[in-house]
């Protein structure tokens, strides 16, 4: 994987089966890096995270994992404090450049932006 | 008017009931006897009874309908709750299988509650019962919402609808009585619990649909839910978790039989719907090892307990004492139900505390 790949995963548990399939996409051509990388940022990933309905049972929950390329800087996704995972100092070089965010998101909160990219991710997975 | 489901006599009862080894118990009923009447009001719902109480039957002032009111709502496969009513309760079957299923499914369920249990629907006061069908686009999945059930299609490759499997139906309006009586919190053990709980009653209701014995029942979850194309019984085995499914595209089922297996993970809140194979097993291994029909011991040690003083954060072990308690309590100290019970916490690796 070149420092400009961008890879997303999703993956999704819970659910009445208990089920646990998982999506995910690669891109490291600039359009389509950058398309994604704006619908990324669009996400709130710094909300708190929404309670679930407690009186709910067998809903899906989505952990949603983005891979930044390192050349990302100025596309409007921050460093985020909370998201992120410091590179470890055993890491690859090209892995220590890299940045991670990742949420858990249930599924009574995938909505706006969330649900576009898990959709998106879902569908160009299938592809 | 609140009613109180626990009769104050029985509560003095049970809290001097240390001396007898219900000390769990005990102290439930001393907390009740203690607790604030707010406390109090969130605590003691309609339908319960005591773990250790379960021979005296609640007595409520008010008239409980004991008739089953079922609506089935059709969301037109999207994701907007509830939906166009499309049957209600003595109307004609409609022709739409899954509408149909639906409502024979929450008739099977309440014929369990009521006659196996003697409570009238859910929370034990009649509440009508609602399910929604047609959920979402190849939607796999079928849940309770807090309010109602509800059920998608299927994508048709791995899964078809939902609404094809009895013991499905029986486990999301489960998660209503467990909802209305022990509240168990849906993380960790707790909701592990309350996933098995919804099983057990999953099982039962087709168990008692069929006029099944234990040894008779596939103690599967699920059944007739995959398509062809997957190799696999069903979601779950009661009796022999992490067997019920071993195929290329789903990969082998991860429900661990034992505390030695027991899977921690962030996923699944917790992993709620794999853990739960370790007490689900100990219920089929109980229920097979007294014999009969599940729901006339097994089932009714099980429902006293979570009908019982469970604490919404109960564990493992605390639930292994909870039911060996609603054992004693029923059956007798020395009983072969208590043995029985006892016997299969200990074979999956639970001590009771």
């Amino acid at each position: 994987m070149n420092d400009r790949t961008l890879r997303i995963t999703v993956a999704r548990s819970g659910g009445v089966a208990g089920i646990t399939p998982s999506w995910s996409i690669t891109a490291s051509e600039e359009p389509e890096v950058d398309s994604w990388l704006s619908l990324v940022a669009s996400c709130p990933w710094d909300a708190p995270g929404p309670e679930a309905d407690a009186n709910g049972a067998d809903r899906f929950v989505y952990s949603i994992r983005v891979l930044l390329p390192t050349a990302a800087s100025g596309t409007g996704v921050d460093d985020g404090a909370d998201g992120g995972h410091p590179p470890s100092a055993s890491e690859a070089p090209d892995a220590a450049r890299a940045r991670e965010r990742d949420a858990r998101v249930p599924e009574t909160a995938l909505q706006g932006p969330w649900r576009e990219l898990v959709d998106r991710v879902k569908q160009a997975s299938a592809r | 008017m609140r009613r109180h489901i626990v009769p104050p006599y029985l509560l003095a009862r049970i809290a001097r009931a240390d001396a007898f080894g219900m000390e769990r118990a005990a102290e439930a009923a001393r907390r009740s006897l203690l607790a604030d009447p707010p406390l109090r009001e969130e605590r003691v719902r309609a339908g319960k009874a005591t773990a250790a109480g379960g021979h005296s039957r609640a007595v409520s002032a008010a008239p409980v309908d004991r008739r089953v009111e079922r609506t089935i709502f059709d969301a037109g496969n999207t994701e907007k709750l509830p939906g166009r009513e499309v049957r209600t309760e003595g109307a004609a079957a409609s022709g739409d299988v899954a509408v149909d299923e639906a409502y024979e499914g929450l008739g099977a369920t309440h014929a369990l509650l009521l006659e196996a249990f003697g409570r009238a629907s859910v929370d034990g006061a009649g509440l009508p019962l609602l399910a929604t069908v047609h959920y979402g686009t190849h939607y796999d999945n079928a849940f309770w919402d807090g309010q109602r059930m509800v059920f998608g299609d299927g994508d048709g490759e791995v899964f078809g609808r939902f609404t094809a499997s009895l013991s499905v139906i029986g486990h999301e309006l489960a998660h209503g009585v467990t909802q209305f009586t022990a509240g168990l919190a849906y993380e960790g053990q707790s909701g592990a619990l309350n996933e098995s709980f919804s099983d057990v009653m999953g099982a039962l209701v087709e168990q008692f649909h069929a006029r099944q014995t234990a040894d008779a029942a596939s103690w599967l979850i699920g059944a007739g839910l995959f398509t062809s194309a997957v190799q696999g019984r069903a979601l779950r085995s009661m009796l022999e978790p992490g067997t019920a499914y071993d195929d290329d595209v789903l990969g082998r089922d991860p429900q661990p039989a034992d505390m030695a297996g027991y899977v921690d993970t962030a996923d699944d809140n917790g992993g709620v719907h794999l853990n739960s194979g370790i007490p689900n097993r100990a219920f089929a291994l109980a229920a097979r090892a007294i014999g009969g029909f599940a729901w006339e011991r097994a089932g009714q040690v099980w429902y006293d307990a979570i009908t019982g003083e469970l604490s919404p954060t109960a564990d493992f072990a605390g639930f292994a004492a909870a039911t060996t308690a609603s054992a004693r309590a029923r059956f007798g100290d020395d009983s072969p139900e208590v043995g029985a019970v006892a016997a299969a916490w200990r074979t999956v690796g639970v001590t009771a505390s």
